[in-house]
């Protein structure tokens, strides 16, 4: 057998080891450690910080926020003592938490804007870190909001995992592929 | 014939011995593994109370328990049968009869033996660290590899002796044994070191633990203050039992080289 065959053969089938491990570890389902729920409603033009904890990449956060109108939700890497750090008035409003996203970007984890229904979303951070989910009402009326967040424990960030073992046992297999077929017929032939 | 084919003749039959179907599978496999597995940030109280650079340390060190272990095996298992059942069945002999030098035989030799499987071990963790908190390891990088540098120092001292026994038994199932017995003596001896350097007040007990284990003074250099009233080494402290331990590791390498060159008796 040629030894670029053999090289590339067990390059393949070590990819292919690696990727099902991937994938086993993708498959292992997370624990949920803890489980709250809250009901409030955020005042017009006020931005409002509502949940917050320290995450680190094997701790992530399943939301389900239900609202009645229209609502920014942003999960910020930082505690909401530094928010209210940019207060201007009594309280901390949606310029003021405009002002603080402007000035640093990097601390957006995640924003998505919620209209009169559900949103479902799991975070899981990249380092560890603090983690504050805001409430922010642009509108000029109250909005009604449903919170239930689960602390979740992970091995490993399922999807990232996943993607990477997708790519991972398809190439692993595409290399391996000659090499097998090769020693399967030589084991014929003997 | 170049110098390089018979190197590369040696290398690869060295390859095939060392890494039969499915062996390193597995090994890939586990590494893969159990990186995720025993991946621990270490108790998160608040966030001021842990640097990053020190999150990065703990998370690689929770890493190197059993991964280890079994890259210790793979080595032990290499250097020893690898090595040895070749002098018992007389390959090594006939590898003299080649156009190459003997230290490049045994080069082929260790360089598939311990290089493929660090390669393989080092590369496998660092990228399944990086998918897990590429934030604390693309800035840590440097202490990562150090983290790996001092645990490493040690298994790689131990593979040296048994490359020496090894040569000088000229088979390797005793080596094996002595091996793994050094590497758990080591547990045994850090233990001992830590309550002597308590019962005399002195860390002089840590700090020559230190230098054929130099995993322990970088433990003690990230750890918490209050942890280490008896010892804080500073940065300088751990290069230098780095440094001193490799040193050691390179000296018994390079005897095992001359051993192999001009003693072998064959």
């Amino acid at each position: 057998m040629k030894r670029w065959i053999i090289i590339l053969g067990r390059g393949g089938t070590v990819l292919l080891a690696i990727g099902l491990a991937l994938l086993l570890v993708s498959l292992i389902p997370p624990a949920q450690i803890a489980t709250f729920g809250r009901k409030t409603a955020i005042p017009p033009k006020w931005a409002q910080p509502s949940i917050e904890r320290i995450l680190t990449p094997q701790q992530g956060l399943r939301l389900t926020i239900t609202a009645d109108g229209i609502l920014d939700i942003y999960i910020l890497e930082v505690t909401s003592e530094v928010l209210y750090q940019w207060v201007t008035e009594d309280f901390l409003n949606v310029t003021d938490l405009e002002d603080f996203l402007e000035a640093n970007p990097d601390v957006i984890g995640w924003h998505d804007i919620v209209r009169n229904g559900e949103i479902k979303h799991e975070y899981v951070p990249t380092k560890v870190t603090n983690t504050t989910l805001v409430f922010s009402n642009p509108g000029s009326e109250y909005v009604p909001v449903d919170v239930e967040v689960s602390i979740t424990s992970l091995i490993a960030p399922g999807t990232k995992v996943r993607n990477l073992a997708q790519w991972v046992i398809p190439i692993g297999f595409v290399f391996s592929f000659p090499w097998l077929t090769q020693l399967l017929k030589e084991k014929k032939t003997r | 014939m170049g110098k390089g084919k018979p190197f590369l003749e040696i290398f690869a039959s060295a390859l095939h011995e060392d890494y039969r179907f499915p062996i390193l599978e597995i090994f890939a496999f586990l590494y893969a593994l159990g990186t995720f597995v025993f991946a621990s940030f270490g108790p998160i109280m608040t966030q001021q109370t842990v640097s990053n650079e020190s999150m990065a340390y703990n998370l690689t060190a929770s890493l190197l328990g059993l991964p280890l272990f079994i890259f210790i095996i793979f080595i032990f298992k290499n250097v020893a049968y690898g090595l040895g059942s070749d002098l018992e069945k007389g390959i090594i002999q006939t590898y003299f009869s080649y156009p190459l030098k003997r230290r490049g035989i045994l080069t082929a030799k260790l360089l598939s033996a311990i290089g493929v499987a660090l390669v393989l071990f080092l590369t496998i963790q660092i990228s399944a660290l990086y998918v897990l908190a590429p934030d604390i390891i693309s800035p840590y990088l440097g202490t990562v590899l150090l983290t790996y540098a001092a645990n490493l120092s040690y298994p790689l001292l131990v593979a040296g002796i048994m490359l020496l026994v090894t040569l000088a038994l000229k088979r390797g199932g005793l080596t094996i044994v002595i091996g793994i017995v050094l590497y758990f003596a080591m547990s045994i001896i850090s233990s001992i070191a830590v309550f002597v350097a308590s019962a005399t007040n002195s860390p002089l007990a840590l700090q020559i633990v230190s230098v054929i284990s130099p995993n322990v003074v970088l433990a003690r250099y990230y750890s918490m203050p209050f942890f280490n009233e008896l010892w804080t080494p500073a940065f300088s402290d751990v290069l230098l039992h780095i440094g001193t331990s490799y040193t050691i590791v390179v000296f018994l390498f390079f005897f095992g080289y001359f051993y192999f060159s001009k003693r072998l008796g064959l």
